[in-house]
């Protein structure tokens, strides 16, 4: 069964990449969205199995949507990491950590790196 | 020293007036004289004269059986003009030098003075000097008539006497024997005031060395010197009217003036003078000392102050300055990392399958690469911009290092460059956040492989340590005071050194010594804002056998463990 990823950034272009290479490489069917806003309801409807999140997006940055998400009992369990040019590699290494409860991932990441951390997020 | 500085003064304004007053030059023959006293000077060569034994300065005998006094200087003058010798017959008191005079065993009295109760004496009388009456006193009378109620000392029978007998009524009268009898009952306090001349008064007090006393007012009456020849000696009186008249009255007053302003006056004007100067003196430098004293610490206060607006300003501007930087380096940072995720994420689409050849590969790996080396600018950046301490942990310092310097070992050997490793065998515990003190260590030793391109040798030195007053100068005084227990991390190579003008610049950021390098110059920069986040210090020496030593400086956690 194809793992269902969310990709949440404000970055158009990013997001499209991303779905490329992920259903490329392996059985995923992503969806995209470039708004915080529209996380959510995404997430409601689309019923990920990981959600990949931004955390500087113009409406509604990723900490406010993860926060959603966890106080959503339908969503709380669904696994995000926070795809974001704020953390370096210096501090997540090359296919991400937690750090501080949540699940890092440092921009840019190659396409290897982010299909290893998705693996580690689903187990 | 001024008593003696007066009495020059004195001698040399006496001598000058007789000299100008050409009384030396007047000679015997030049005064019109009849033949009769002609013949009667001819026929006396010495002429005899009784003096007062004991009335200074108007006449006296001294110890030495000198005849001294105002009178006595006149008689000199008159030695001179007249070509005649004066013997000198001293009475035992004023009564019996009167009675020599009666029965005429001398010829005249050098020291006469006027009075009303001379005895009906009958005599010729040449006034030579008039000394004007003064009242001495330790309180400030004006005039005579302040003495309204005072005890008065006077010379019994004298002109003083005669003066102020009419306020007998008025004053207690106190009458004495003598001028020294009457300033010494002033002196004792059993006296308000004395009377006499100047000239006596003024002597009396210069020898007496009183502090307290002072002549303190002139009176309009004055006392009358004079020479008293016997009525048998007509020619003599004669002889002397002309001579006196033939000296100016100038120098005459000047005879008196040498006794008369010696100390007395002197000293009342010279300690008021004195007192005066003194205290203006004491004014002077109480005011200089307290305008020094007073810019002084005007001067520190101000240099204080300008000190602490200087250092604060200067924080203020290196605040600002890392703020600036600190967004600057953050927005360059995130402004590259979405686009470069893009191109990473684009690399990786062509890397899949849609490689046709090889030229497309190198082409793709270049582009990879170049990918790398950006987000290695970018992750520079993001940590110059960092402001605090992500995590805090108590680590050992040794392990960290070991673990940064593993990491480098195969870079190192390389560029045949040789690691010496001597850490402290104890433990060194430090707060730390682990990953950004590595993220300094690996700056500094990344500096040290771009300062050995062809190989050299690296040690690197840990030691426990008390800071002595010889490490203070490598160390931040905002963090670490004298006697802090720290570890003392110094990374010396033997690469070529810093050039002076680059000394200034190497912890700015964009900074680099290197011509080359795939850096940007923002290693040292990125190492010191860590270490100042570790309330560390990190400074940069030059070593004298070539190469530079880099210190690192942090405290160690007391009673921590590694």
């Amino acid at each position: 069964m194809k793992k269902r990823i969310l990709v949440v950034d404000d970055e158009v272009a990013l997001t499209r990449m991303i779905r490329m290479n992920l259903e490329r490489a392996g059985d995923f069917e992503v969806r995209t969205e470039n708004a915080g806003s529209k996380a959510v309801a995404a997430a409601r409807e689309f019923r990920p199995d990981v959600i990949l999140l931004d955390v500087m997006m113009p409406d509604k940055p990723g900490d406010e949507v993860a926060q959603e998400l966890k106080d959503d009992p339908q969503l709380s369990g669904i696994p995000f990491a926070f795809l974001t040019a704020i953390v370096t590699k210096t501090e997540t290494g090359e296919a991400g950590s937690d750090i501080g409860g949540n699940y890092f991932i440092a921009k840019p990441v190659r396409t290897e790196d982010l299909l290893a951390a998705i693996e580690k997020m689903t187990g | 020293m001024f008593r003696h500085l007066n009495d020059f003064v004195c001698c040399l304004l006496l001598g000058g007036l007789l000299l100008f007053s050409g009384v030396p030059l007047l000679l015997a023959g030049e005064l019109l004289l009849s033949e009769k006293e002609k013949q009667w000077l001819a026929r006396h060569p010495v002429i005899r004269v009784s003096v007062n034994p004991d009335s200074p300065p108007i006449a006296w005998i001294s110890e030495a059986k000198d005849y001294l006094g105002i009178s006595a200087d006149l008689l000199k003058v008159i030695e001179q003009q007249l070509d005649v010798s004066f013997e000198i017959v001293p009475g035992m008191d004023s009564q019996d030098t009167l009675n020599k005079f009666i029965n005429g065993s001398v010829d005249l009295i050098s020291d006469a003075t006027g009075t009303t109760r001379a005895g009906g004496i009958s005599f010729g009388a040449i006034p030579y000097l008039e000394l004007p009456g003064v009242i001495v006193s330790a309180r400030n009378f004006k005039r005579l008539t302040d003495l309204a109620g005072f005890r008065v000392a006077v010379v019994f029978g004298g002109i003083w006497d005669d003066h102020v007998s009419v306020y007998d009524r008025e004053m207690a009268i106190i009458r004495v024997e003598d001028p020294r009898t009457a300033l010494e009952l002033v002196r004792l306090g059993a006296a308000d005031a004395a009377i006499s001349d100047v000239a006596t008064a003024s002597y009396l007090l210069g020898k007496a060395s009183s502090r307290d006393l002072a002549v303190v007012a002139y009176l309009d009456q004055k006392l009358e010197l004079l020479l008293a020849v016997h009525e048998d000696r007509p020619e003599l009186l004669g002889i002397l009217r002309q001579t006196i008249a033939g000296i100016p009255e100038s120098a005459r007053e000047a005879i008196g003036m040498k006794w008369a302003f010696t100390d007395s006056q002197r000293r009342g004007f010279d300690e008021v003078y004195v007192y005066s100067l003194l205290s203006l003196l004491l004014v002077v430098l109480l005011m200089a000392a307290f305008s020094y004293y007073w810019r002084r610490a005007v001067e520190k206060r101000v240099a204080i102050r300008v000190h602490e607006l200087k250092a604060a300003l200067e924080e203020e501007v290196e605040l600002r300055e890392r703020q600036l930087i600190s967004q600057f380096a953050l927005g360059v940072a995130h402004g590259i990392k979405n686009p470069l995720a893009i191109l990473q994420m684009g690399v990786d689409f062509f890397s899949g399958d849609a490689i046709r050849d090889e030229t497309e590969r190198a082409v793709l790996e270049d582009m990879g690469q170049s990918v790398c080396r950006m987000e290695l600018i970018a992750q520079d950046l993001q940590i110059l911009s960092r402001q605090k301490r992500s995590e805090s942990e108590i680590y050992g310092f040794n392990e960290l290092v070991k673990e940064t310097v593993l990491g480098y070992q195969a870079q190192f050997e390389s560029k045949g460059i040789e690691i010496v490793l001597e850490l402290d065998s104890g433990v060194l515990p430090v707060l730390m956040d682990r990953k950004q003190l590595k993220e300094a260590l690996k700056c500094l030793l990344s500096n040290a492989l771009q300062a050995m391109e062809s190989g050299g040798r690296l040690r690197i030195d840990s030691e426990r340590k008390r800071l002595q007053p010889a490490d203070m100068e490598w160390v931040d005084d905002d963090f670490f005071v004298l006697g802090d227990p720290v570890v003392w991390l110094d990374l010396s190579d033997s690469g070529s050194g810093i050039s002076v003008e680059n000394m200034n610049w190497i912890f700015d950021p964009f900074f680099s010594a290197f011509s080359q390098g795939e850096g940007i110059g923002l290693g040292l920069s990125i190492a010191r804002n860590i270490v100042k986040l570790h309330e560390g210090s990190v400074d940069v020496r030059n070593l004298p056998q070539g190469g530079i030593s880099v210190v690192m400086v942090f405290k160690i956690q007391e009673g921590g463990t590694g």
